[in-house]
């Protein structure tokens, strides 16, 4: 075990070194240039332009770039944004508070819910029950996001006025405390139901195929036979298969929350990451976004990493030796 | 010393003008409007505007960022300052003076000023900041005349010019020109001072704290040398999404869209009885350019064919949901004093566009096409919907139109720094002084994309940057409009007008009336709120 963990950790290593590369190439050698966009059309001015490029290293190969980027990278810095100057590490820690507050919830709300039904539905298999979730779940997968939040927003924030239409607090109250944290939520409620009814539908069919697949396997018909309990049969023998495809992409979600979800957060002012790093491409702010890559790509492989070490505990099939 | 204010006068006099004509409608269309009466300011509350993206830094001199303009207009002061109506007012100058030769501009500060941190502000924080920013700042190309700044005493700044300048005040009353505490950036570097993420200045309002992504708060700044400002609190909301921001705005979360309210929902807030919507002219255009160096549009025929091809009037119609002007002048219409009757823009007219491609050596198809060009355009605000309309009216004589449509990193870098384009649209601010037409048309201009080269046209374009004269200027840049509409670097598309609603119980709002005259474009000073 210790070994393959070594192993994993190792190839995991090479993974993040190779994307960061890949990331850090591809987005300088997009067109268009930081300091020009930051400069605009109104009254651009060349000898600024220049200047600055001077002063990021904007002047240099993208090569020679590279490699200061590495040097700093081993020393802990990530750099400086081109926009604010301030602190890449700085600025990306600000937003993994929300950003979870945001995408996790709504993931393990989504994953929770969509499993149960499906599991239920599978059971009930042709059932109206069955009929009906399944015909709701492809129209909220068919839903596009941003327009399920501006939907939520008008119908309730501007019509019923149930709850505050975008962003993470009151401007206007100043709460402290338990009332912050109540304000919190109350802004929390639209966005994340947003996402739990588009996410939902996913989580749902694979516990459902998953579910009738196993129970159509031969070890359950031959359980059924000798007589054993349904119910044993069920709880003890197919849930215990089924939720392997479930653990696979919830540990595919889990690795990708930290990059936010940029529609989302764009539709209800959500201060997160997605948001971050969209500004970051529009305005090609290098090192913050080359920073969010380091960092995304990192908690992938250390997620990939536990799921496969997730796998050895629920199925006894496999083992690391 | 007179002359120069007397000009001045003038030029303020019609921009008031300008500023009136262009909003005859609102008190019509609120006749009973209470905000107009003589009610007692109300005192306290907070005021939320809203804007689009995050702050760079507030720092407002380094680097050009519209998202820190409300910040610094409300936090910093300028020597002058410019309203929304486009006229220069006092700010930290109480009163100023040129000398006779023009070269020498004497600024006379307001006394009793202090830094939000309680330090006393004099002359020689004018100096430091106007020193750093005609060198460093992104600015610096509007200040290059200037020779030295002197400080004979704490309330008074000299500055010394190798020449006239005409656009001195404006230049100084735009952006990038804030004033900084020099006890505090002195000796540091200003690019990444701890105070541009904390920026003290003498301003109605002080910083309080920013959330990233979420909101600037700025509260009442109780030793404004101007008096204290009505409100407690100016917070910038920072919303994404036009759509949610107006929804908050009719849901009574944010106070002010300013200019940024979606133009499918202007007609539903004219109609609304609790607020007033204000048009005032904008020196901001949208325009087409050409590549000079290449074909087709090397030749002035095809670039005029285009000229005569455009639909105006459908552009404003369609694209443009009828928010803004159809461009009669080769320059912008907010420097009234200094448009050519006699130079207007010619009328639709598709039978001579068609002939004057024929004059160039074009022949057209099977399909009555003469050539097939490419329009490179940035997807911001209406061009993708401007470009649609104006792809069918060049169609109509004859040129079929690909449209190129980028983010405008990938445009600047194709248009602006390789020159591969034919043709390309784009808008930008064409002030705040007459004078700042060069840099997209003189031959040296920092923005001439079209790589136009005509010495005459340079001739009077440096001539107007140093003529005070406002007669001797006008006919110099009459002059220039009727070299522009022979070259045509620029084919004006769209003329934007600033529009802007004001929920009723609202006072004291720069686009409004009340501080239209008196108060920056983005300023707050004067604002309350009625219970």
């Amino acid at each position: 075990m210790k070994r393959y963990i070594g192993k994993r950790a190792l190839s995991g290593l090479l993974v993040v070194l190779l994307s960061v590369c890949f990331n850090f190439t591809l987005i300088r050698l997009a067109p268009g240039d930081p300091i020009r966009i930051m400069a605009g059309t109104d009254n651009p001015n060349e000898e600024m332009i220049e200047a600055l490029q001077q002063k990021y290293g904007l002047d240099k190969s993208i090569p020679e770039q590279f490699v200061m980027f590495l040097g700093n990278v081993a020393k802990g810095d990530l750099g400086y944004s081109y926009i604010s100057d301030e602190s890449v590490i700085k600025l990306i820690g600000e937003k993994i508070g929300p950003t979870l507050a945001l995408s996790l919830t709504a993931v393990l709300l989504s994953v929770t819910i969509g499993t149960l039904i499906g599991i239920y539905a599978a059971r009930k298999n042709g059932s109206k029950f069955d009929q009906f979730v399944c015909s709701i779940s492809y129209v909220f997968d068919a839903t596009p996001g941003f327009w399920l939040g501006l939907m939520m927003i008008l119908i309730f924030a501007s019509t019923l006025k149930w709850f505050p239409t975008s962003g993470m607090v009151n401007l206007r109250a100043n709460y402290k405390g338990f009332a912050y944290f109540a304000d919190v939520c109350r802004h929390l409620v639209l966005p994340i139901t947003t996402m739990v009814l588009t996410q939902t539908p996913y989580y749902f069919r694979i516990a459902r195929s998953s579910v009738l697949q196993v129970m159509s396997e031969d070890f359950i018909t031959t359980f059924k036979a000798t007589g054993m309990k349904e119910s044993r049969i069920f709880n003890k023998y197919v849930l215990r298969n089924a939720i392997l495809p479930t653990v696979t992409v919830l540990g595919m979600s889990l690795a990708f929350l930290l990059s936010g979800s940029v529609l989302i957060e764009t539709v209800f002012a959500w201060p997160g990451m997605g948001r971050l790093m969209f500004s970051s491409i529009s305005k090609r702010d290098y090192p913050v976004l080359t920073g969010i890559y380091l960092v995304t790509s990192v908690v992938i492989c250390i997620a990939m990493i536990l799921v496969d070490i997730l796998y050895g505990f629920i199925d006894p099939r496999i083992r690391y030796d | 010393m007179k002359f120069a204010r007397k000009a001045l006068t003038a030029l303020l006099a019609l921009a008031m003008l300008a500023g009136c004509s262009s909003a005859p409608k609102e008190p019509a269309a609120n006749p009973e409007n209470p905000s107009e009466g003589e009610q007692t300011p109300v005192q306290g509350g907070t005021y939320i505007i809203r804007q689009a993206t995050d702050p760079g830094s507030f720092n407002p001199d380094v680097k050009g960022d519209d998202m820190a303009t409300y910040t610094a207009t409300n936090v910093f002061n300028r020597l002058v300052k410019t309203t929304a109506s486009t006229e220069i007012i006092p700010d930290l100058a109480e009163s100023w003076e040129f000398s006779e030769d023009g070269k020498t501009l004497t600024f006379h500060l307001y006394e009793n000023v202090k830094w939000h941190d309680g330090e006393p502000f004099s002359s020689e924080d004018v100096k430091w900041t106007l020193d750093m920013i005609r060198t460093e700042g992104f600015q610096s190309n509007s200040f290059k005349m200037i020779e030295e700044i002197t400080c004979p005493d704490a309330n008074t700044v000299v500055i010394q010019m190798s020449s006239p300048s005409a656009a001195i005040l404006s230049s100084l009353g735009w952006l990038g020109t804030f004033i900084l505490p020099k006890h505090i950036y002195e000796g540091t570097d200003w690019t990444a001072n701890d105070a541009n993420m904390h920026p003290i200045g003498t301003g109605p309002f002080k910083f309080e704290s920013y959330e990233k992504g979420q909101a600037i708060t700025l509260v009442r700044n109780d030793d404004y040398f101007m008096g204290a400002p009505y409100l407690d609190k100016l917070v910038i909301t920072i919303i994404p999404d036009a759509n949610t921001a107006f929804q908050a705005y009719m849901n009574g979360e944010v106070d002010d869209l300013m200019l940024n309210i979606p133009s499918n929902e202007i007609a539903g807030l004219k109609a609304n009885p609790d607020y007033t919507v204000y048009e005032r002219a904008s020196n901001n255009r949208t325009y087409l350019t050409f590549n000079f160096d290449e074909e087709p549009f090397n030749d002035v025929r095809v670039r005029e064919a285009v000229n005569l091809g455009i639909n105006r009037q459908e552009v404003l119609d369609k694209a443009a949901k009828g928010i803004g002007a159809v461009p009669q002048y080769y320059m912008t219409p907010v420097f009234a004093w200094a448009m050519n009757d006699a130079v207007t823009i010619p009328e639709r007219d598709v039978e001579k566009a068609r002939q004057l491609l024929e004059e160039a050596g074009y022949t057209a198809d099977a399909n009555g096409m003469y050539m097939s060009v490419t329009l490179d355009l940035f997807d911001s605000g209406d061009f993708k919907d401007t470009a649609t309309v104006l792809q069918q009216n060049l169609k109509e004589i004859g040129i079929d139109v690909k449209l190129n449509i980028t983010e405008m990193g990938t445009w600047q870098q194709k248009v602006q720094v390789d020159s591969d384009y034919q043709m390309a649209m784009l808008s930008g601010s064409q002030g705040p002084d007459a004078s700042a037409i060069s840099m997209r048309v003189h031959s040296a201009g920092a923005f001439n994309l079209a790589h136009c080269k005509n010495a005459e046209l340079d001739a009077l374009l440096d001539e107007g940057a140093i003529t005070t004269d406002q007669t001797a200027r006008a006919e110099i840049y009459k002059q220039a409009q009727v070299i522009l509409a022979e070259e045509l670097p620029i084919v004006p598309v769209k003329e934007a007008t600033f529009t802007v609603a004001v929920r009723n119980t609202i006072h004291g709002h720069p686009y409004s009336e009340e501080g239209i005259h008196t108060v920056a474009s983005n300023e707050f000073s004067r604002v309350w709120v009625e219970e």
